[in-house]
C-alpha cells in the first residue's frame, strides 16, 4: 500500500532546525585555532545553500556517506604527511559536517546532524578556549532543545503544533541558570589527560637556550604573556606593590659575539605534578597572594617575580636551576593558573649560585667597547660597583630604538656607533663592560612592569613588556643592573586602550570563572556571594519594596485599564446597535436583546458566543477596540 | 519517534540492549514512575560519556557542555511532569456509553492547551486513549472497543508521556471512578410499533414563552424579569413580568422489560431482548418525549435524578432472573403508549 503523506510546514522547520544545530556546532569548532578556515567555510557555504534551496538540494545517503569515507581517507593522508593530529581531527569533523548537511532529508539525517553537532561542540570544548565559544554553545543549547521538541511533535501521526518561540525564551533563561548552577556545583578532580583543553602555543622570541641579539623585542607585540590578580588584598594596594617588578625568565651566560646561550647548570630544586614549590619563607601578613594566568607559549619557562616565596600546586612537573631559571619539563599546551605567594619587599629570594667560568669570559669583547669604557671611566685602578652604576647611568642617556639598523654580524660595535637600540643591546653592552672591568656578568631575559587594567583591577603583562637586564656578581651577590633608557616604558602598541581594558577584563573573567574554575573557587564564590548579599541587604530590601510597589501599581493599572477598555467596548457596541435600530439599556446583556435589523439571527448568536467568550473566559484575550469594530463589520 | 536510534541501523544486539534499558521503570512516590525512550537511553549514555570525560580531564568546557546536556534532560523531565499534572479530567471526554463489539472513535476537544506540545497516553482498565496537547488546541482521541456487554469499570488511570523532547517516559497513576456502560448491539423493534409511536401527533410538545401579565416585585425575583422601563427609584413600585407556562401534554411511552427468561430461551435471546430495549431507548434519546422504562423490578423515568445513566447502567448490568417464575407464555418486552 502506498501512503502519501501531505507536506507539512513543520517538516521544513525541523529540517532547518537540525541544520542550525549543525551550524552552531561548526561555528564552535571554527573558533579553534587548529581549524583550517577553508574546511569550515566550505561546510558553511554548503549548509547555507541547503538552507536556501531546501531539501531539494541534497545528495543521496550513499553519496553523503561516500563523502564521509573520502574525508576519512583524506585525513589519514594528511596525518601521514605530517599534519598535526588536532588539525587533521578538526578537518575530519568538518568534512563529516559537510556530508550530513547535504544528506537527503530523512529522520536519520536529522539524527546524524544532532549527533555530529554534539561531537563538534565537544571537540571545540577541547580544542579552543575562546570567550566567543559561549555564543555557539548557547545557540546549540537552544536549537538542540527546539529541534528535539520539533522532531518529537513531527514524529506523531496527528499534527500538533510546536510551542511558540516566546515560551522558549523563558525556558532558556531557566536552562542557562541551571547550567551555571550545575557547572559550579559539580566536583573537580585532579586528573589530567589529552582531553584537557589545548590551545596553539604562542610563538615568542628570547626565551630559549640560545638567543640571537635582535631576535628579541624587535617590535611592540601586544599579545598577552600573563595576567596577574590579587587574592588577599585590595586592588589598589596590589597595584602599588606589584607595578615595576621584574619577572625573571631565562638566564643567558655564554656570549659568542652575536648571540647568548644558556648554560647547563645543576638543578637546584625539582617538583612533580601538584607539588608545592617553596623558595623562601615569608611572614604572614606581609605577603602577597596572587594568581597568575599564564598563556600557552612555545617555551617552558615560568616567570618568577621579585620576592617570590612559593608556588602552590604546580600543574606540571619541572625544575629550577641554580641560576634561577624555573621551567616545566615541556612547554604546556594550555593556559595555566599559578598561585604564588611573594614578599611585599622587592628582594631577591632565589638562592643563586656563584658565577661560573663562562660568566667571567672576556672573549668576543670588541676593542671599541674597551675604548668606550676608557672614555667613560678613564683610568681606574680598581673598578667598583659605582663604576658600573656610572656606566648604567651613561647608557640610560642613550636612545631607545626598536628598529635601529644594527649590524647583525657586529651588533655591539654597531650599537656603540649608533648609540641607539633595544634592551638586549643595553644589557649585553653592560654585561660585557662589567666582564671587561673584572666582574662576572650575564644577562637575564624576562618581563618588567606591566599595565594596570582599571576596569578589571588586575595587572596585565604583554609581550611588549619583555625585557633584558644585566646581573653582575659584586661582593658575593648578584646585583641587577638595568641600563635601558626609561623612555622604553613610554612605548605601547595598544591602539585602543579603553576597549582593550574592557576586552581583557572580559577575557580574564572567562578564564577565572569558566576555564580555570576549581573546587577552591566554589567556596570563594560562596563567600563572595554571602558578603555581597550582606552588603546589598538594605538595597535588596529597598528593591523588593520597589518591586512590590510596582507590582501593585501594575495590578491597579491593569484593573483600571480593563474597566476602561470594557467601557470603551460597550460604547462601540451600543453605537453599532443604535445604527441597527436596537436600543440597549446599560443593565441589559446582549443576549436578552433581539437580533439587530438586517443581521442574520444565527450569525448574531455565533457573534454573541464569541463576545461572551472574550468577555468572560479568563483564558481568552479581550478584543481591542479595533478588533471589535472589525468583527462588527464582519457581522454585517 | 522521528529520531529513533533504530534509524541509525544499529546492530540488533545493541538495539536489544537499548530495549532492556527502555523497559526499566524507576518507581517514584505518589504514583509516578520514570523510564526512558530509545533516544533517551542514547542521550543518557552520551551524557555519562561526556561527564566521564569532564571528570577525567578537568576540562571546564566539557563540564559546561555536560551541564547543558543535563539541563536539556532535566528540562524535558520537568515539562513532562508539568504536562501530566495539567492533563484534564478524562471523564468529560468519554462517551456516555459503548456498544459491545462496535468500535467507537473518540475525538473531543478538551481544555488544557498550553505551550508544551505533548501526546499523553491515557490507559484505563481495558481501554486506551491519547490526549493531544498543542499551543492552541487540545483534544482527546482514540478508539474504544468493548467485546461484551457489562460495565467497563476503571478505578486507576495511567497517564504516560514522552513529551516534550521524547527522552523520558514518564507515567503517573491516578485513582478515578469511571463506570462506562457497555450496551448490547441495538436490535430494531417491530416496524408496526415504531410507526405507531412516530405517527402520533400528540408526541409533539408545545413550546411557548408568551408574556402573560405584570405583578408586584417580591424580594428574590430574578433581575431579568423586572420590567426596568417601568421601574422607578422605589423598589415597591417595581413590576415583574410573568410569562405563560408552556402547555405540556403528558403523552408518554412506557417500555417494560421482563428479565425472567423462559426455560427454552438462550442467552443470545436475552441479549437480543436487551438490544431491542436499547434500540428503543436510543431512538428516544434526544427527543423531548416523556418515556418510562421498567427493567425487571426497577423503574426508570426522566423524573429520576440520574436519568438516563441509571437506565443505561441497568441495561448494561442486566442478568437473567429466575424469581418469581415466569409464566409459560409471558410477555418479555412490552411497549405501551399512554
Amino acid at each position: 500500500m502506498i501512503v502519501s503523506e501531505p507536506f507539512r510546514h513543520d517538516m521544513l522547520r525541523a529540517e532547518r532546525l537540525t541544520l542550525a544545530v549543525l551550524l552552531s556546532g561548526v561555528a564552535s569548532l571554527a573558533l579553534s585555532d587548529f581549524v583550517s578556515p577553508v574546511y569550515w567555510l566550505i561546510t558553511v557555504v554548503i549548509a547555507s545553500l541547503r538552507w536556501w534551496r531546501g531539501p531539494g538540494f541534497a545528495l543521496s545517503e550513499l553519496q553523503a556517506s561516500m563523502i564521509g569515507w573520502l574525508g576519512f581517507l583524506w585525513v589519514g593522508l594528511e596525518l601521514t604527511m605530517g599534519r598535526p593530529w588536532a588539525v587533521a581531527f578538526t578537518d575530519f569533523m568538518l568534512i563529516l559536517a559537510l556530508a550530513v548537511a547535504v544528506e537527503a532529508a530523512t529522520p536519520r539525517n536529522h539524527l546524524h546532524r544532532l549527533l555530529t553537532a554534539t561531537f563538534l561542540v565537544l571537540a571545540a570544548a577541547v580544542l579552543t578556549d575562546s570567550f566567543f565559544l559561549i555564543i555557539p554553545l548557547i545557540c546549540w543549547l537552544w536549537l538542540m532543545w527546539r529541534a528535539s521538541v520539533c522532531l518529537y511533535s513531527q514524529g506523531m501521526h496527528e499534527y500538533i503544533e510546536a510551542p511558540p518561540l516566546r515560551h522558549d525564551l523563558r525556558l532558556m533563561l531557566l536552562l542557562v541558570a541551571g547550567t551555571g548552577l550545575l557547572f559550579v556545583l559539580m566536583p573537580r578532580f585532579d586528573h589530567h589527560s589529552a582531553l584537557t583543553g589545548v590551545q596553539p602555543r604562542m610563538k615568542t622570541g628570547g626565551f630559549s637556550d640560545q638567543v640571537e641579539i635582535g631576535s628579541f623585542a624587535r617590535k611592540l607585540d601586544t599579545r598577552v604573556a600573563f595576567r596577574i590578580e590579587a587574592v588577599n588584598m585590595t586592588p589598589q594596594r596590589f597595584r602599588q606593590l606589584m607595578m615595576g617588578r621584574y619577572w625573571r625568565g631565562v638566564t643567558l651566560s655564554r656570549y659568542n659575539g652575536r648571540s647568548w646561550q644558556r648554560l647547563h647548570v645543576p638543578v637546584g630544586q625539582r617538583w612533580s605534578i601538584h607539588q608545592n614549590v617553596q623558595l623562601a619563607a615569608v611572614q604572614a601578613g606581609h605577603d602577597i597572594h596572587l594568581v597568575m594566568y599564564r598563556e600557552a607559549s612555545d617555551h617552558a619557562y615560568i616567570f618568577l617575580p621579585d620576592g617570590l616565596a612559593s608556588i602552590r600546586r604546580m600543574p606540571f612537573s619541572g625544575e629550577i636551576n641554580v641560576q634561577g631559571d624555573a621551567r616545566f619539563r615541556q612547554p604546556p599546551s594550555r593556559r595555566l593558573r599559578l598561585h604564588m605567594r611573594l614578599s611585599q619587599q622587592r628582594v631577591g629570594t632565589l638562592r643563586l649560585a656563584p658565577p661560573v667560568a663562562e660568566e667571567r669570559s672576556r672573549r668576543h669583547i670588541p676593542p671599541q667597547l674597551r675604548q668606550w669604557l676608557h672614555q667613560v671611566l678613564g683610568e681606574q685602578a680598581q673598578p667598583t660597583l659605582a663604576s658600573l652604576l656610572r656606566l648604567q647611568q651613561r647608557l640610560k642617556t642613550w636612545t631607545y630604538d626598536l628598529n635601529a639598523p644594527i649590524d647583525d654580524a657586529h651588533p655591539i660595535v654597531s650599537f656603540l656607533q649608533l648609540r641607539r637600540g633595544h634592551c638586549e643591546l643595553y644589557a649585553t653592552l653592560l654585561a660585557l663592560a662589567a666582564r671587561e672591568l673584572g666582574f662576572p656578568a650575564r644577562i637575564v631575559n624576562g618581563y618588567y612592569g606591566g599595565e594596570w587594567n582599571e576596569r578589571g583591577q588586575f595587572l596585565i603583562v604583554r609581550q611588549q613588556q619583555a625585557h633584558s637586564w644585566t646581573e653582575v656578581w659584586v661582593k658575593g651577590h648578584w646585583v641587577r643592573l638595568d641600563a635601558t633608557p626609561p623612555s622604553r616604558w613610554q612605548l605601547s602598541g595598544v591602539r585602543f586602550p579603553q576597549l582593550d581594558d574592557i576586552w581583557e577584563s572580559i577575557r580574564l573573567s572567562w578564564y577565572r570563572y569558566i576555564l580555570e574554575f576549581q573546587n577552591d573557587d566554589r567556596m570563594n564564590l560562596y563567600r563572595q556571594l554571602v558578603s555581597w548579599l550582606k552588603g546589598m541587604l538594605p538595597r535588596l530590601l529597598l528593591l523588593l519594596l520597589a518591586g512590590a510597589a510596582l507590582w501593585w501599581g501594575w495590578l491597579f493599572w491593569r484593573q483600571r485599564h480593563s474597566a476602561v477598555r470594557l467601557h470603551a467596548q460597550w460604547r462601540v457596541v451600543d453605537r453599532w446597535l443604535q445604527q441597527h435600530q436596537v436600543q440597549r439599556q446599560p443593565w441589559q446583556p446582549l443576549r436578552l436583546l433581539p437580533a439587530p435589523a438586517a443581521i442574520d439571527a444565527q450569525r448574531w448568536q455565533a457573534w454573541l458566543q464569541q463576545w461572551e467568550a472574550q468577555r468572560y473566559d479568563p483564558a481568552q484575550r479581550p478584543w481591542s477596540r479595533r478588533e471589535l469594530k472589525q468583527k462588527l463589520r464582519e457581522l454585517e | 519517534m522521528a529520531y529513533d536510534p533504530a534509524d541509525l541501523r544499529l546492530p540488533p544486539w545493541l538495539l536489544r540492549s537499548l530495549d532492556v534499558l527502555v523497559g526499566l521503570r524507576l518507581p517514584l512516590p505518589a504514583g509516578w514512575s520514570l523510564g526512558m525512550t530509545r533516544p533517551g537511553a542514547v542521550m543518557l549514555t552520551s551524557l555519562l560519556g561526556v561527564w566521564a570525560a569532564a571528570f577525567y580531564s578537568g576540562n571546564n568546557l566539557l563540564y559546561l557542555c555536560g551541564a547543558m546536556l543535563v539541563m536539556i534532560a532535566l528540562g524535558g523531565l520537568w515539562q513532562g511532569f508539568s504536562v501530566l499534572r495539567q492533563c484534564p479530567d478524562i471523564c468529560a471526554a468519554l462517551p456516555e456509553w459503548l456498544e459491545a463489539g462496535s468500535p467507537l472513535v473518540v475525538r473531543r476537544a478538551t481544555a488544557g492547551s498550553g505551550s508544551i506540545t505533548a501526546k499523553v497516553q491515557i490507559t484505563g482498565e481495558g481501554w486506551q486513549l491519547q490526549w493531544w496537547r498543542g499551543s492552541a488546541h487540545a483534544h482527546v482521541s482514540g478508539r474504544l472497543l468493548a467485546p461484551q456487554r457489562g460495565m467497563l469499570r476503571t478505578r486507576r488511570l495511567r497517564l504516560s508521556t514522552a513529551a516534550p523532547i521524547g527522552m523520558w517516559q514518564l507515567s503517573h497513576s491516578i485513582s478515578t471512578s469511571i463506570d462506562l456502560p457497555v450496551l448490547p448491539r441495538p436490535v430494531a423493534l417491530p416496524q408496526q410499533a415504531l410507526a405507531a409511536v412516530s405517527s402520533d401527533p400528540s408526541r409533539q410538545l408545545q413550546d411557548g414563552d408568551d408574556f402573560q401579565e405584570l405583578r408586584g416585585y417580591v424580594r428574590g425575583d430574578a433581575p431579568a424579569r423586572i420590567h426596568w422601563r417601568k421601574a422607578g427609584g422605589d423598589s415597591q413600585q417595581w413590576r415583574v413580568k410573568r410569562f405563560a407556562q408552556p402547555e405540556v401534554r403528558h403523552v408518554a411511552e412506557s417500555l417494560t422489560l421482563d428479565l425472567r427468561l423462559p426455560a427454552h430461551a438462550s442467552m443470545a435471546d436475552f441479549e437480543r431482548l436487551l438490544g431491542m430495549a436499547w434500540y428503543w431507548l436510543k431512538s428516544r434519546w434526544q427527543q423531548p418525549l416523556i418515556c418510562k422504562m421498567i427493567i425487571g423490578q426497577q423503574c426508570f423515568s426522566p423524573d429520576d435524578e440520574d436519568w438516563p445513566r441509571s437506565c443505561l447502567k441497568a441495561l448494561a448490568e442486566a442478568q437473567p432472573q429466575q424469581q418469581p417464575p415466569v409464566a409459560r407464555c409471558g410477555l418479555l418486552l412490552t411497549l405501551v403508549r399512554e
